[in-house]
């Protein structure tokens, strides 16, 4: 990770807030698999109910655009690359292990959302949304976004099927009695 | 990681005045004009060329007045829905 980015700053502070075990991996030092270098993870999480979460984090303003001209879309496009290597560091790392993009949305003043919204994550003066899709989910319904830039993203009706809040994955049991209470 | 890439393209725009600039290539110039009255039926193929000339305007003008409302669909109803998180609700 990168702690000069506020977006991932912001996740390990959800990460420290929420006491959930992660490690945080030093960007700055080069990784390779079998000696072939490949793009660093920002962070592995340790969820106490579930698999172990190797995630790149993908940080989003929302709403998107210019302030004269906002486009009010979840953005949700990474490049090939971040899928590619999310999947060999899957491969590398075992069954246990399940690669996950995380996207933290920052909202903007004028954005207002229900105070019950799940992971509305509020650090440094800003809102933050945290969100979350596995890799394996992406890597199947992907579509190319630009071939010259390498982008890939989902239809936004796949990625509103896909995404959920980042405790989601890592609670799913505390997550689904809530939603039967 | 740096995530944030600005892009300023708008690809309907960018067909738009593509576009604009084909259809431009259709209107003749003013010098060719016919400076006596002849019947359609004489042009070779088609329509009399002022004829031709105010139409191809009128499609230009009218495809410009479209691509002024910006975004198609993108565009509906922009304001009016507030934001909502990007997961599909529950139940």
């Amino acid at each position: 990770m990168d702690r000069a980015n506020h977006y991932e700053s912001a996740f390990e502070a959800y990460l420290r807030d929420r006491r959930i075990g992660y490690v945080a991996v030093d960007e700055s030092r080069r990784t390779s698999i079998d000696d072939d270098p490949i793009k660093s993870l920002d962070f592995i999480v340790y969820s106490p109910e579930g698999p172990r979460f190797l995630i790149d984090i993908k940080g989003r303003k929302f709403p998107g655009g210019t302030p004269e001209k906002p486009r009010k879309v979840w953005q949700n496009w990474v490049s090939q690359d971040d899928i590619t290597c999310l999947e060999r560091w899957e491969t590398s790392f075992g069954s246990g292990y399940r690669g996950m993009i995380v996207f933290l949305y920052q909202l903007s003043e004028a954005v207002e959302l229900a105070d019950d919204t799940a992971d509305l994550w509020v650090w440094k003066g800003s809102r933050y949304l945290v969100r979350a899709v596995l890799a394996g989910d992406y890597r199947q319904h992907m579509r190319v976004r630009s071939p010259r830039w390498r982008t890939v993203g989902l239809p936004t009706a796949i990625f509103s099927e896909l995404v959920q809040p980042f405790r989601s994955f890592t609670h799913p049991e505390a997550e689904r009695m809530k939603d039967e209470g | 990681m740096r995530d944030e890439r600005k892009t300023n393209y708008c690809w309907p725009k960018i067909f738009h005045n593509r576009l604009l600039v084909f259809l431009s290539s259709f209107i003749p110039h003013p010098s060719s004009f016919p400076t006596h009255i002849i019947s359609p039926t004489d042009q070779v193929g088609g329509r009399h060329p002022l004829k031709r000339t105010i139409l191809m305007t009128a499609a230009a003008l009218g495809l410009f007045l479209s691509g002024c409302g910006g975004g198609g669909e993108k565009g509906k109803n922009r304001d009016k829905d507030m934001p909502v998180p990007p997961e599909a609700k529950k139940g």
